[in-house]
């Protein structure tokens, strides 16, 4: 599922590498948990695997696909296939209803929309009542919840999330991975979580590791 | 609903109704002054030119050509005074006039002039009886169909005109009109006209001045005095133009003034007013637009992370530039759309006002083509304000926005 060699990431105009990863290849079927304390390049890594950054140096491919041979166009397109992605700020777009967040993940690559499919996602996720309520009327939870649907709505391959246990008491972040776990099991997606929460290890023993820390030349 | 550029960009819209409604509002004030300026100089305009079609010339008493026009051919100012009726026979025998039409005002019913004439006069409107028959003797009438529509007079009806131009002058109770006919709706002035014979309109004046059909000696005096108020030429070649003028305005008590140029006078005085309208409109807009882009523009800092977010589900950079362009343009036409309809609206509120006071003929539902110029200038406001957010939601950097 995701196989990567030599990778470095340089953001433009910095003088030193932000992230370095020598060796790392996951399992289709299994997790990942990228594990290192903040300046590591956790969330950099991320956004290489979701193609979001282009690759600049050594390999990686992911979900069987050379990254860093796609143009601009076809990353998009790929993200949109492939990838599900939890950024760090849950964020719906808060004039769209429960629903309409979830459908955007057919809008924005210009697939079509499928009622149905989100709303089978809502009940699966136990919201769904909340189809027609807006961001705003939801709690924390609900809304990352409306989050998760929307990235498991194409049925990716990877399913990404950054730091999804922040601010969580251990119960919730607990809960949290559980919910992604099961989701993402039921969904056959491969997840990988860039974290520095040591909780998130405990609860994903059968995880593979990936340790980042900040490069020694920033360090 | 669907989700696609429209109904997204709608939804954002709603989403801040306040400043978006402000907005919409201002620009569909520029639109509605623009619309309405544009649409009533261009009505009042060619009802004019209607109005004053084939008449070359217009003789009557000494005064301001201008008043001698508006009262003798719109029949919206009072005469600058009589003629002699003599001047009439004189004008038709010059071989230059193909045509005299003569006219004796003085009187009028609700503010509609009766116009003593002959039936040259509905003739050169092309008026045509819509029912019953041309007046034929002393004091019967036909109704232009803007009077029959006001006063729902039918033929065979009496009444009485009263002396002056305005309502509420001294009534003419003694001398009643009757009713023959009713013109169809022509367009132009002839609508908002009773047409009688100029025998009526002396008979009414000289029953006034206490003189009975009795009294012979009397009437055979009025009668070397019968005056005429205006009378309209229509030349026979244009070298009419070169002589008659000058000639007529040679002799005393006799005036000559020509439509066209006295028109296009009265257009160069309404024309500056029409200027300043359109200045202000104008002033507007470009206040319009540079709020919708300092709206589109803050909104854009807030909206930085749904626009990160789209991107991180695959939506390609062109998608978000649409997006906002379509918030833009969606501004600009409910903008466009409502100013439109306002400007109309205050058209016809002016209009109806306009017809109480028995004066120009405007209508909201007059619908000029050039009128599509509006909407593209407003769209254009619209694409200009939403260019540079859409270009800066174009270039939203996911990884950096995210990581914020």
């Amino acid at each position: 599922m995701l196989q990567i060699h030599a990778l470095s990431y340089r953001y433009p105009g910095a003088r030193d590498a932000q992230l370095e990863v020598r060796d790392f290849s996951l399992e289709s079927g299994r997790h990942a948990v990228l594990l290192g304390p903040s300046g590591s390049g956790k969330s950099t890594l991320l956004h290489l695997i979701a193609a979001i950054l282009k690759p600049q140096q050594g390999r990686l491919i992911a979900a069987g696909t050379d990254l860093a041979a796609l143009g601009p166009r076809e990353a998009d397109a790929w993200r949109g296939a492939n990838v599900g992605f939890l950024p760090q700020k849950m964020a719906l777009v808060p004039s769209l209803s429960a629903r309409e967040n979830i459908l955007l993940a057919a809008y924005a690559p210009g697939k079509s929309q499928d009622r149905a499919r989100a709303d089978a996602l809502l009940d699966a996720l136990g919201i769904g009542d909340k189809a027609s309520a807006r961001p705003q009327q939801l709690s924390q939870g609900q809304q990352q919840r409306v989050a998760l649907a929307r990235a498991l709505y194409h049925r990716p391959g990877l399913l990404l999330a950054d730091e999804p246990t922040a601010n969580l008491d251990d119960r919730a972040c607990a809960l949290a991975i559980e919910l992604l776990v099961t989701q993402a099991a039921q969904a056959g997606a491969s997840l990988v979580i860039a974290t520095h929460d040591a909780r998130v290890l405990a609860a994903l023993p059968e995880a593979q590791v990936l340790r980042l820390s900040v490069p020694e030349a920033s360090a | 609903m669907k989700l696609g550029a429209l109904t997204m960009a709608l939804k954002s819209l709603r989403h801040r109704p306040l400043a978006n409604a402000i907005n919409m509002l201002l620009l569909a004030v520029g639109i509605a002054i623009m619309t309405f300026v544009l649409s009533a100089a261009r009505q009042l305009e060619d009802a004019a030119l209607r109005d004053a079609r084939g008449i070359d010339l217009v003789v009557g008493a000494p005064g301001s050509p201008l008043q001698l026009i508006l009262s003798s051919i719109y029949h919206i100012d009072i005469p600058t005074g009589n003629i002699p009726l003599a001047a009439q026979a004189t004008l038709e025998q010059n071989r230059l006039v193909r045509k005299v039409i003569p006219l004796a005002l003085g009187d009028s019913y609700e503010g509609f002039r009766i116009v003593g004439t002959t039936h040259d006069y509905a003739a050169h409107y092309g008026g045509q009886l819509a029912e019953g028959r041309q007046y034929q003797t002393e004091m019967e009438a036909v109704l232009g169909a803007a009077v029959a529509a006001r006063t729902r007079l039918r033929p065979g009806e009496e009444f009485v005109g009263s002396h002056g131009l305005a309502p509420g002058g001294e009534t003419h109770e003694e001398a009643p009109y009757v009713v023959t006919g009713i013109l169809q709706p022509t367009g132009t002035v002839l609508d908002r006209l009773v047409l009688t014979s100029v025998e009526s309109v002396w008979h009414v004046h000289e029953i006034e001045h206490g003189i009975t059909e009795d009294d012979a000696e009397g009437k055979a005096a009025m009668e070397e005095d019968r005056e005429l108020t205006a009378l309209l030429v229509q030349y026979a070649s244009p070298l009419a133009a070169a002589t008659l003028p000058r000639l007529i305005s040679s002799q005393s008590g006799l005036q000559a003034a020509q439509p066209a140029f006295e028109s296009a006078k009265l257009f160069r005085m309404l024309g500056a007013g029409v200027d300043v309208l359109r200045a202000i409109a104008a002033i507007i807009l470009l206040a319009a637009a540079l709020s919708m882009f300092a709206a589109l523009y803050n909104a854009l800092e807030e909206r930085k992370t749904d626009l990160a977010i789209l991107r991180t589900l695959g939506a390609p950079p062109g998608k978000l530039f649409r997006l906002l362009l379509a918030e833009g343009l969606l501004l600009a036409a409910g903008g466009a759309a409502l100013g439109w309809l306002t400007g109309h609206l205050a058209l016809e509120l002016v209009g109806r006002v306009l017809a109480d006071g028995r004066s120009l003929p405007i209508s909201g539902f007059a619908v000029a083509p050039d009128e599509i110029w509006l909407a593209a200038v407003a769209l254009a406001i619209g694409l200009a304000a939403a260019a540079l957010p859409a270009l800066r939601a174009y270039r939203t950097e996911i990884a950096t926005t995210l990581s914020r």
